[in-house]
């Protein structure tokens, strides 16, 4: 039976919305008794596994359809959950016929703190740092170990600091040069030694980069909280017009179309504006200096390792592309192009792809 | 007093989910019966005639008697930024096809995947390098003194400054979609329009290039998507549900979608010529573009023009398209609009009736 009261029709739109996640499931689980590979995941998730088992890799398309709409079912589940959030600000004001906005306002400054502190505790300097560690152990393990072990065992008499600061008192102790001061004295501060200096500082401003990364990332985060509660006025404005019609919303989809069209248009209204697109920029860049510092980082183990590093990699290709360029170029001053075709084939030209770096 | 009109009752979403679970019934049955050869694009009959480091001339099939067929061959020049199956997205979408029946004889250029070694590729290199020796092996294929253009998109970019180097060898040119002007859209600008600019010009692309080398599709595709976040992420999974139980509309969703995410990444020093030269510094406009050491003065382009643009083209809006006509010193200068999108125009329903049509149109009347 309809409601007049906007609490009431809120209450009922989420309980509907979990409802319907519910029965979808329910359902889903069934159905998908007689598809291989499907577990007690989210329906779409055991659909993406189902589909993948049951084409055992023979339809790359619907595969990556599948990835898609699990990616995008637990991303809608976000947002709408912050839509029905926001409407439950409002439905009580609209009940007491009261300006809903500085209620709306009050919510979105606290939902982006609340998802502010949330990656802060998820992106918290310690995880950044147990991050990178853990990718370096787990990507680089054979070229890591040795170095961070040097690292470990030459500060285990020192302190930490002293070591990233390139000192080597405990790295003479490590190696007993300190027992015989008058053979080996000075041998740490020979430019051998010198070089770990140079090494560490490398590793400080990775660390440096992972700082800035995580505080542009909250600052983004923040940014993009704000345009979704900017979304949620204006879908309220949107509902304010259908209402003004007559018309109703009856179906879940019907609702959702309405939040992603109205938001799609005020989110880009955010993204044009000049201070929204410098914090953009703030973060990419924050996040491109962390790959450019982790690399130089990684290329000092690779030199350690006599491994080619990306830069003498890039000089290569450097070279080979200046190469062909010569080549091409010669060719066509000597040769007529003709004879550089290949004879014409009816052979199926499927794209070739390679993959990025 | 504002009356909230959302009223869904429990009734009526247990009969959404029974519904949507109906439709997803079938959808996997549909899902798991395709196989790759079921979503192909680029499928048009096709011979490789020429082949440089990745980059491939295609010859297609005529469709037509031979008597029908124009002298002057096209030569098809997609970006270097999607794949070129956006023109010949499957037989009955297909520029490629529709412009074989209109009589003409198609050439393409495809310009392939770059790999990390093809990083260091100029614009130079494209344009007066790869596509130069396309064109020169085309004439001598063919042999005929000069050849027509058709840009797609960035493609465009790279014909208009190629034609305006070459008269010798360019007799027409087509642009589609073809950004020329990138700040013409800044005046009465509208959120929807030209984001992808708007964000390219911010953007640090020298860093971008340090950090990836090639540009990443799925970077570029972000952007793209930016321009319509939640219906593009998550309202068009939610509504291929719709489709699911019908084949044929399936097979064309996930064609679209091969295409869209399987485009190969920008070569690193090319994307960064690009945003630099002609996004950031508009030279071709300008006037002060240089290729090669040569100088571009679109005033030097003096041959035959068709620039055909969307009227509801976001990505490159009309009037960085149609600023072209100010700048060029072509005689026979001719516009042509089309009701549709940036990718609409070579796979929507209209472009199919329109598009080619009027090309070969355009071109008979120019033919030799």
């Amino acid at each position: 039976m309809e409601s007049n009261n906007p609490n009431e029709q809120l209450g009922g739109v989420v309980n509907a919305w979990a409802d319907m996640q519910k029965r979808m499931m329910s359902d889903w689980s069934g159905m998908l008794q007689n598809l291989p590979g499907s577990g007690t995941e989210g329906p779409v998730e055991a659909v993406k596994k189902g589909v993948e088992a049951a084409t055992k890799g023979s339809n790359e398309a619907a595969r990556v359809l599948m990835e898609r709409m699990a990616g995008s079912q637990t991303a809608m589940n976000r947002v709408m959950d912050f839509f029905f959030r926001s409407m439950k600000v409002v439905a009580p004001n609209l009940e007491a016929n009261k300006d809903w906005r500085p209620d709306l306002k009050s919510f979105a400054e606290n939902w982006a703190k609340e998802s502010t502190a949330m990656l802060q505790r998820s992106m918290g300097m310690g995880s950044h740092l147990g991050a990178l560690g853990g990718t370096m152990g787990k990507d680089l393990p054979d070229a890591m170990g040795p170095w961070l072990s040097f690292l470990m065992q030459a500060a285990s008499t020192g302190h930490v600091g002293e070591a990233m600061l390139g000192g080597t008192a405990g790295l003479n102790r490590l190696l007993s040069l300190e027992g015989d001061p008058g053979s080996v004295a000075g041998v740490g501060q020979i430019p051998l030694f010198g070089a770990s200096r140079e090494k560490n500082a490398k590793m400080l401003r990775l660390v440096d980069a992972v700082t800035d990364l995580r505080k542009t990332s909250l600052t983004f985060h923040q940014s993009f909280a704000e345009a979704l509660a900017r979304a949620v006025e204006a879908t309220m404005e949107e509902l304010g017009k259908v209402s003004a019609k007559g018309d109703k919303i009856t179906a879940v989809r019907q609702l959702m179309s309405l939040w992603y069209r109205t938001a799609d248009k005020s989110l880009l209204v955010t993204f044009n504006k000049q201070e929204f697109l410098d914090t953009q920029n703030n973060f990419t860049k924050a996040q491109q200096n962390f790959k450019l510092a982790q690399r130089a980082v990684v290329e000092d183990i690779f030199r350690n390792m006599d491994m080619p590093t990306r830069s003498e990699i890039d000089e290569a290709y450097q070279v080979i592309h200046e190469l062909k360029r010569e080549v091409r170029m010669l060719k066509k001053t000597l040769l007529p192009a003709t004879t550089t075709a290949r004879k014409p084939t009816a052979r199926s030209t499927a794209a070739r792809r390679a993959k990025s770096e | 007093m504002f009356s909230f009109p959302i009223q869904i009752l429990p009734a009526d979403v247990a009969a959404e989910t029974a519904a949507l679970n109906a439709k997803l019934t079938k959808g996997i049955s549909n899902l798991t019966s395709l196989t790759d050869d079921d979503i192909d694009i680029g499928s048009t009959p096709k011979d490789v005639i020429f082949e440089q480091d990745g980059i491939e001339v295609y010859h297609y099939h005529a469709l037509v008697e031979q008597a029908k067929i124009m002298k002057t061959p096209l030569l098809i020049v997609p970006p270097l930024i999607n794949g070129y199956e956006v023109a010949d997205l499957q037989p009955d979408r297909s520029l490629v096809r529709n412009l074989l029946n209109e009589g003409i004889d198609v050439y393409l250029n495809n310009w392939g995947y770059p790999r990390p070694v093809d990083k260091y590729r100029t614009i130079d290199d494209y344009i007066n390098g790869y596509l130069d020796d396309t064109v020169d092996f085309i004439r001598q294929y063919h042999g005929v003194d000069k050849i027509a253009l058709l840009g797609i998109c960035q493609g465009g970019a790279m014909s208009t400054t190629y034609a305006t180097l070459n008269p010798d060898k360019i007799s027409q040119l087509v642009l589609t979609v073809t950004p020329i002007d990138f700040d013409a859209y800044k005046a009465n600008h509208k959120p929807h329009e030209g984001l992808m600019f708007t964000m390219g010009g911010e953007a640090d692309v020298e860093k971008m290039v340090a950090v990836h080398g090639n540009v990443p599709a799925t970077v570029l595709n972000e952007s793209f998507m930016m321009a319509s976040p939640f219906i593009l992420n998550y309202g068009k999974y939610a509504d291929v549900i719709d489709i699911l139980d019908d084949r044929t509309a399936l097979q064309n969703f996930l064609r679209m979608e091969k295409w869209l995410f399987g485009g190969p990444d920008a070569g690193g020093q090319m994307f960064k010529e690009f945003v630099r030269d002609f996004l950031k510094g508009n030279k071709l406009v300008n006037g002060t573009l240089e290729v090669g050491g040569r100088k571009v003065d679109l005033k030097e382009l003096k041959i035959p023009i068709l620039n055909i643009f969307a009227e509801k083209d976001h990505i490159v809006p009309p009037p960085c398209t149609v600023a072209l006509g100010k700048h060029v010193g072509s005689k026979d200068y001719t516009e042509f609009a089309i009701a549709t999108g940036h990718i609409g125009i070579y796979t929507g329903g209209l472009s199919q009736k329109v598009l080619a049509p009027t090309v070969g149109k355009w071109l008979r009347e120019r033919s030799a």
